[in-house]
């Protein structure tokens, strides 16, 4: 890999096309598959070519939604949750894997996003049902759970495993002891919300860290208001151990989310955003910059991102162009129009 | 917020108008008002998803994350971000087969709220302005039309189209009363009477030179803001036990159906209650999972407390909005606007409870068989009232028109 990322433009190798609308991205730590869940309770899934995609059968079982899967840092599985509270952990090879293990109820309602532990030995989940759970990985038995006060959008294990970083609907972020039950640590993330007249818009979706744990970094949007949800993609990044926030960078006024956010081996995030239909970027931004240092804004309406293990390729989700529109629009067949999420797989040029 | 003295000068000037209009039949007219019948309309401006309230499809391609739960209704389920209007399933009506014309929020609106009757040359009433047309105020007198809505408040003529500004509505803005409500501290009561007197007489002077109708709007108008001059305790809902006040939550849709309750047990004719920011283009089912609830919460209550109180079997209710919400999911997360199948929420006098009429098709695109649009849901809504719109009609100076699209029917089907 070139040294200097400002000379990484990267490459569009291929747009696979998938008939359905697709939430995440992740690929394998094997490198062979991707993921993705789906808005109708499928986990699509494609074997990894050189330069392609390739469909594999979709994993069933679920109901809803799927917002949030992921993968064993060392094993070929995959944990999936969906919008009714299922969590459930599947083989990620074969054409119908059996499933390893499922709670059917995990949660009651959406869960928004899955955790895995470095070790792989603990999977935590946070819900719109104000829960933080977290299983054994091995045969999802409960392992601890907490109930916070609101609806809880996301969430990620620290580095060293001994505590759940958990954001919730206000853009308030937690560190959360799970052995003690209980929270030690509170992180402003109030840019995240607002209310707009009757409504709490939410705008935190992601947490990570960086520097071996000493930043802690939320993503999401710094919403303007409720209904057509205007706002400004926000990154913040927190000293973790003070809480103190040492950074707050925004994208655009209007572009909406940054939905997904990966960081590359490298040192850099690749983040996606997009806000109203047709809008959309792909950014490449060094954590101590203010500006991207490359932004691509070909692709509208971005919803994931996955850095693949090599570090020379990702994908980007998106749903379709013209995918928006008042009344009666039908297709030249005269058949109402679902919206589907093409895949695009990218390469950082060597 | 309304001052009595910007009120009063708004339906001064109302009168000055003197759009009286009349009913073809006075008696019938008289009759409505013996039966005190009132409303509650709900307005959930920008469109509320049908998907994601009255009419969920789980599991389906447009059905979005949500469970369907069942009701109190054995068979019918709504979605879960309705637990409780699911409990009261069994005194509500659904109709989840609208299919309406206007996909705009600027011309649907009217559309809607007028009843999108055939092109006449005029301006229709809104149903608010129509029932306070028809029916007028109940024996207490108080105001006819009352709207509360956040934002400003005032009379708001626009609302009564033709009809003449008389019947447009007196809209509290965030649920609060005109600033000068009460008698002002500086007056003793004896003082307050002799202005009053005073009014009286000018009353009589300026109605010996002009038209009965003229004279009778004035005291209509006057009458009906004395009444609530009186009632300021109907705006107060910091009296209220606190149970009341959590059942139906503490949120301006919350607070602001209490005080439509307060109205309706205080008497006023019709009532209507706006919440805003239902146009969910962007992150809809984050957006519903925040708004439906607290909707919910409100509008279940007040039907529960209605029933409790007796007042429910004389009283129309709806929850509504210009459209529904597409189907397909837009790249922002979002629904735009739908207009070919959606739902309504209904309860009350006239209809029939536990019932939900039409559907839409597997996938919630489209509504099966024909649908109803809004000029059937107008007719509906008279007939519940007891009103005959296909006989009634009204007198617009000399020209008889419809009170709902001639050309359409009640649904049947919804009617006790």
């Amino acid at each position: 890999m070139n040294a200097d990322p400002k000379s990484q433009k990267p490459k569009l190798l291929k747009t696979v096309p998938c008939d359905r609308q697709l939430f995440s991205a992740r690929f394998s730590p094997c490198g062979q598959f991707l993921a993705s869940g789906a808005m109708d309770r499928a986990v699509m899934r494609w074997r990894v070519a050189d330069n392609d995609l390739l469909p594999l059968p979709p994993v069933t079982g679920g109901n809803g939604w799927v917002q949030s899967i992921a993968f064993h840092p060392a094993e070929k599985l995959l944990f999936v949750s969906d919008s009714w509270g299922r969590l459930a952990c599947t083989p990620v090879e074969g054409d119908a894997p059996a499933v390893k293990w499922e709670q059917t109820a995990a949660h009651d309602g959406t869960i928004r996003r899955i955790a895995v532990s470095s070790d792989g030995k603990l999977l935590a989940t946070c819900s719109a049902d104000s829960f933080v759970r977290v299983w054994n990985a091995a045969d999802g038995s409960p392992a601890a759970k907490f109930e916070h006060t609101s609806d809880v959008f996301s969430l990620t294990f620290t580095p060293d495993n001994s505590q759940i970083i958990f954001g919730d609907m206000f853009g308030k972020v937690f560190a959360l002891d799970f052995a003690a039950g209980k929270t030690v640590r509170e992180f402003d993330g109030g840019l995240f919300y607002k209310l707009s007249r009757l409504q709490d818009v939410a705008g935190l979706r992601v947490l990570t860290f960086i520097d071996n744990g000493r930043t802690l970094v939320a993503a999401g949007c710094q919403p303007e208001g409720g209904g057509f949800l205007e706002g400004a993609p926000l990154l913040l990044q927190f000293d973790f151990n003070t809480g103190q926030r040492i950074s707050e960078t925004r994208f655009g006024a209007k572009d909406g989310f940054i939905h997904d956010l990966t960081l590359h081996p490298q040192g850099y995030f690749i983040a996606v955003t997009s806000g109203q239909p047709g809008s959309g970027k792909i950014i490449f931004l060094r954590p101590q910059e203010k500006e991207p240092f490359f932004t691509h804004s070909d692709i509208p309406n971005l919803h994931a991102v996955a850095l693949h293990p090599d570090g020379c390729r990702f994908v980007v989700t998106s749903t379709n162009r013209e995918s928006n529109g008042n009344g009666r629009q039908l297709t030249k067949d005269g058949q109402y129009p679902a919206n589907s999420s093409p895949l695009h797989l990218f390469e950082i040029p060597a | 917020m309304l001052s009595r003295r910007r009120f009063f000068g708004a339906t001064a000037g109302a009168f000055a108008f003197g759009a009286l209009g009349g009913l073809i039949s006075a008696s019938a007219a008289e009759e409505m008002k013996r039966k005190e019948k009132q409303v509650l309309f709900v307005w959930l401006d920008g469109g509320i998803s049908q998907l994601e309230s009255w009419d969920p499809k789980p599991n389906t391609t447009f059905g979005g994350p949500f469970r369907s739960i069942p009701t109190s209704v054995p068979g019918v389920h709504l979605s879960e971000l309705m637990p409780m209007c699911a409990k009261q399933m069994h005194r509500l009506c659904v109709v989840r087969s609208l299919c309406t014309k206007d996909n705009a929020h600027s011309s649907g609106v009217d559309r809607i709220q007028r009843g999108d009757p055939l092109n006449r040359g005029v301006a229709y009433p809104y149903f608010g302005s129509a029932i306070a047309k028809l029916m007028g105020p109940t024996q207490t007198k108080l105001p006819p039309y009352v709207w509360i809505k956040p934002g400003g408040g005032g009379f708001r003529t626009e609302d009564a189209g033709f009809l003449g500004p008389q019947y447009g509505s007196l809209a509290f803005g965030d649920g609060k009363p005109p600033a000068d409500l009460l008698r002002h501290s500086s007056l003793t009561p004896e003082e307050d009477d002799e202005r009053n007197e005073l009014r009286e007489m000018m009353n009589k002077r300026y109605a010996s030179k002009r038209r009965p109708e003229f004279t009778q709007a004035s005291s209509y108008v006057f009458d009906t803001a004395r009444e609530l001059m009186r009632r300021a305790d109907i705006f107060d809902t910091s009296k209220l036990p606190a149970k009341d006040i959590e059942r139906y939550g503490r949120t301006e849709i919350g607070q602001h159906m209490l005080i439509a309750r307060n109205m309706l047990e205080a008497g006023v004719r019709f009532v209507k209650v706006n919440s805003y920011g239902w146009d969910t283009h962007g992150d809809n089912f984050n957006a519903h999972a925040s708004l439906v609830p607290k909707f919910d919460r409100a509008f279940a209550s007040i039907i529960e407390d209605l029933a409790a109180t007796g007042l429910l079997e004389h009283t129309l209710v709806i929850a509504m909005s210009e459209f529904g919400r597409t189907p397909r999911i837009n790249g922002h997360v979002g629904r735009d606007h739908w207009p070919e199948a959606w739902s309504i929420g209904m309860a009350g006098c006239g209809l029939k409870p536990g019932s939900v009429i039409g559907a839409t098709n597997e996938k919630g695109t489209f509504v099966k068989d024909s649908g109803y649009d809004i000029g059937s849901v107008f007719h509906t809504w008279f007939h519940a009232l007891g009103i005959d719109s296909k006989k009634v009609e009204y007198d617009n100076h000399g020209q008889p028109l419809p009170l709902a699209h001639e050309e359409m029917n009640p649904i049947k089907e919804a009617l006790a």
